[in-house]
């Protein structure tokens, strides 16, 4: 038992050193050096030593800021754009609370999260919202007391997104090895047109902090580090499916599966036998089993969960279709649903608006995805494909938006933000751009969700 | 007589620009012959020097290369900050889509307009709110009312001018002009911060990154929108900026000129008096007594368009006064749109009440570039110091309250500020999170402000 215990604590702190000591033996000293590790050719991890004091200071001072930001935002747009023009002279002295402004915060999923937090499921249509968000917002409220909802949700929203602040910051230091790409790749996340949702009431925090966490440590080849984020990450988002196959790619990188030389062999059979030997030792098929299988795990266990509670076993995934009108349809026939219902809309109306916000990110997180395929690794690629077919797989076939809420899953797509931040180094008129492109357009999406719009 | 043949030699016609805008950022720093001991030690000079403008040097002494050398960089300079402008315009169009699209919002739970095509026109119109309209109509009628004397007459003019071109779209053109002027403000600023940056010895790649952190702190201002709409102040801006950067560069008669333009763009010229007397007054050597803090002087006969650049802003203002004293017999009529500050009793309104934001949206910029600006004090040139003295004075004597509905003019002016916009641009470099603070607080507060004037509820 002891020697049991032991060795737990062995592996234990062999999995904290992998993630966070730095390392001598994997000096990656330049972009290039960077290019070819993360080439299909190359099997080690890229592993960086980061600057962790640097990354969490820096990270902690723009989640710091950006919170400032949206609080005094919340103060404007709640006093001005409330008003809807012209002043109402009667209305120049109302005053609101504190507590009205917070909860202007709480609209659409964000009432769902804290009602389960408060209640638990009670009914079968809110399974489409997992539980560990509203699990962490229940242990807050059990400090805070069972009034604090709103503000418990905003807690972990925001404490989450600083997670994904640094792990943001860390991926991105991780790929590019200098802390001026990791605080612009961070900057453009920030900038993105919507990711006021990171300190809104939902799971984007939670989720963007997993999964780049995920992302980080099978990049790094901290296995058992991936597992345990996959597996949170599932119980998060079902989007959190969308981690499997780089994880898988990765994993099969960096045991040289993918290299052609592996497969350049007289007899495939015996050399195909010794992949599985090499994989069936005990440490390789725990680091791998426990990784593949994290995400699925998670969805399994809250599927059975809300079987027993509902007493029906594939309720988790009908809801989606049954109450939230979430069709899976193959892409041949989801996508030119959605051109065709995007091209019944009328021009310069508030439907196309409203279209647009989901489609346009779709449109150019596809091709950036498709552009950056040669610049960035292949399991960031898988990641990006495993996103957009999510986003366009299951359409609301009764609206005039198929793919809603697509601009707000896409939210999560770091690698194309380290790809941005790449490109804006050396073009001011890129990050120009993007930058105030994305705070101006993320400003009047968040004054219309602030002030009770359609904005999910 | 050497010095007059040296400023001869060195008038704008021999820049690059012929505008007087021309300098060398990157190009390698010519050793002035009267360099002070702070600006050889390249310490605490870091901002403070005065050191010899370009225009110090002799143009004998400028080999060709480094004349193409300083025409190059010029232009990179301009690419530069007219891509960073072309691309707020972009980001601009996209805003105004949204911002028009989504103003009926409240009324798409009832089916509405949820599906309705507005208007296309209503994307223009919607930037023609508040003194827009009079600027309009002082285009198309002149000045037919008393009410129009606070509007100076240039961007009307150029209105005019351009509406020839565009044909009867008015707001059209008074919209191109206000952008172009935007885009001469923008190209101004990234001028200066250049030049200042060349000043201090700054590497070529520091100075681009400067000049981008700079102007996106200028387009950040909360405030910035107005350039898009048809307001006078980017025409304003930029002749202004164009002044200073003249005058810093002893290019006097190009001063003069964009000087007097000023003057009759905006009343907010009046603040270039002092900077300019100072900068004139430095090169001459009448502050030498300050030390190393003066700077260095020049030698040789003033040039005669230095005095004309003193006094050009205040003598085009006393003629449009003049104008408007023959036209409605009170000269004083030009000011009407300004009065004692009244933020103050919206700043003491009740907590999380509209008056009160409206207040601290006014105030509370102005505090902080009252702030700001003590803080550079010690390290900027002293003519943008009073440049900032003298723009802090013209905002805390205006702005006004209207009925209920205080008004933000006092703010707007703060978008003149340039010297400040140079110094959070330098801070911006080395500090991500205070670019965040700074580009993402500016641009969503400005959203904002823009909703608010889309939607018909600007009174400045």
């Amino acid at each position: 038992m002891l020697e049991t215990l032991a060795g737990w604590r062995a592996t234990v702190r062999a999995s904290l050193h992998d993630l966070f000591a730095p390392s001598e033996t994997h000096p990656l000293s330049t972009h290039a050096q960077q290019l070819e590790r993360s080439a299909p050719t190359a099997t080690a991890p890229i592993w960086r030593a980061l600057p962790w004091r640097a990354i969490i200071t820096q990270a902690t001072a723009m989640w710091l800021v950006i919170r400032l930001i949206y609080a005094a935002f919340t103060y404007f747009a709640i006093l001005f754009v409330a008003q809807g023009g012209p002043v109402d002279p009667a209305r120049v002295f109302t005053t609101v609370t504190p507590q009205v402004l917070m909860n202007a915060w709480k609209e659409w999923d964000g009432v769902w999260y804290v009602h389960i937090a408060a209640y638990g499921y009670t009914t079968w249509q809110p399974t489409a919202f997992y539980p560990f968000y509203p699990l962490l917002i229940h242990l807050v409220m059990l400090v805070l007391g069972p009034g604090s909802g709103v503000l418990s949700a905003l807690i972990v929203a925001n404490l989450s997104g600083l997670g994904a602040c640094v792990a943001v910051a860390a991926l991105a230091y991780n790929e590019e090895g200098d802390e001026e790409t990791a605080w612009r790749t961070l900057r453009l996340t920030i900038a993105y047109p919507l990711a006021f949702f990171l300190a809104a009431p939902y799971t984007e925090s939670l989720f963007l902090a997993l999964a780049m966490a995920t992302l980080l440590c099978a990049r790094r080849g901290a296995w058992r580090w991936v597992a345990f984020w996959a597996f949170l990450a599932g119980l998060t988002r079902i989007t959190a499916v969308i981690l499997i196959l780089p994880i898988l790619w990765e994993y099969g990188r960096q045991q040289g599966w993918w290299l052609r030389a592996t497969w350049y062999v007289p007899n495939h059979t015996q050399q195909a036998l010794k992949l599985l030997g090499d994989l069936a030792q005990p440490r390789n098929l725990l680091n791998f089993g426990l990784a593949i299988i994290a995400t699925p795990l998670a969805i399994v266990l809250y599927g059975v969960y809300v079987w027993r509670l509902f007493g029906h076993p594939l309720l988790l995934f009908n809801v989606q279709r049954d109450y939230w009108n979430h069709q899976p349809l193959p892409l041949w026939t989801s996508i030119p649903l959605a051109l065709r219902l995007f091209l019944a809309t009328h021009a310069r109306s508030y439907v196309q608006s409203h279209v647009l916000m989901d489609l346009a990110p779709l449109v150019v997180c596809a091709v950036l995805t498709a552009v950056g395929a040669r610049k960035l690794p292949l399991s960031f690629t898988l990641y990006m494909v495993g996103l957009l077919y999510l986003c366009v797989s299951t359409p609301l076939i009764d609206s005039p938006d198929p793919y809603g809420s697509a601009g707000r899953y896409l939210l999560v797509s770091v690698p194309l933000f380290l790809l941005l931040a790449r490109w804006s180094a050396h073009r001011p008129w890129l990050e120009t751009l993007l930058i105030s492109a994305g705070f101006l357009l993320q400003a009047i999406f968040l004054a219309t969700y602030l002030t009770g719009g359609v904005v999910t | 007589m050497e010095r007059e043949a040296q400023e001869k030699m060195m008038t704008p016609q021999d820049t690059p620009s012929a505008s007087g805008l021309a300098f060398a950022a990157g190009a390698p720093q010519v050793a002035s012959p009267q360099r002070t001991p702070i600006d050889a030690a390249g310490d605490a000079s870091d901002d403070v020097s005065d050191v010899s403008d370009v225009s110090d040097v002799s143009a004998t002494q400028r080999a060709p290369d480094a004349q193409r050398q300083d025409a190059a960089s010029w232009r990179e300079v301009v690419i530069q900050s007219s891509l960073i402008w072309l691309m707020t315009r972009v980001a601009y169009l996209m805003y105004t889509y949204y911002a028009v699209v989504t103003r009926d919002e409240s009324q798409v739970s009832r089916g509405r307009i949820a599906n309705m095509t507005l208007p296309s026109s209503l994307f223009v119109t919607s930037w023609g709110n508040g003194a827009a309209a009079w600027y309009i109509n002082i285009a198309r009628q002149g000045y037919a009312t008393p009410q129009a004397a606070p509007y100076f007459p240039l961007y009307p003019l150029l209105i005019k001018l351009v509406s020839y071109i565009v044909g009867s779209h008015a707001l059209v053109a008074g919209m191109i002009v206000a952008n172009l002027g935007a885009l001469g403000a923008f190209i101004a600023l990234g001028l200066l911060v250049a030049h200042e940056s060349q000043r201090r010895a700054v590497a070529p790649a520091d100075t681009s990154s400067a000049i981008t952190r700079t102007l996106l702190a200028f387009a950040a201002f909360p405030l910035a929108f107005l350039m898009v709409a048809a307001y006078a102040d980017g025409v304003a801006l930029a002749l202004i900026f164009a002044a200073l950067l003249c005058a810093r560069r002893a290019a006097w008669r190009w001063a003069a000129l964009w000087a007097a333009l000023a003057g009759l763009t905006h009343p907010i010229a009046i603040i270039l008096v002092l900077p300019l007397l100072w900068e004139y007054g430095r090169q001459r050597g009448w502050f030498s007594q300050l030390g190393a803090r003066s700077g260095p002087t020049m030698a040789g006969a003033p040039s005669l368009f230095a005095p004309l650049a003193l006094v050009a802003a205040p003598l085009t203002m006393a003629l449009y006064l003049l104008f408007v004293l023959v036209r409605f017999g009170d000269p004083l009529l030009a000011f009407a749109a300004t009065g004692v500050a009244g933020q103050a009793s919206g700043f003491l309104a009740p907590a999380g009440s509209y008056a009160q934001a409206s207040a601290l949206a006014d105030l509370g910029l102005f505090l902080i570039f009252v702030a700001l600006t003590l803080a550079s004090v010690r390290r900027a040139p002293i003519a943008f110091t009073l440049f900032m003295a003298g723009l802090l004075l013209v905002c805390l004597t205006t702005g006004v309250v209207t009925g209920s509905d205080p008004a933000f003019n006092a703010a707007r002016y703060l978008l003149a500020a340039a010297p400040i916009f140079l110094v959070v641009g330098r801070w911006m470099e080395r500090r991500p999170w205070f670019d965040l603070l700074v580009v993402g607080g500016g641009f969503t507060l400005q959203a904002i402000f823009a909703i608010v004037f889309l939607w018909g509820g600007w009174v400045a």
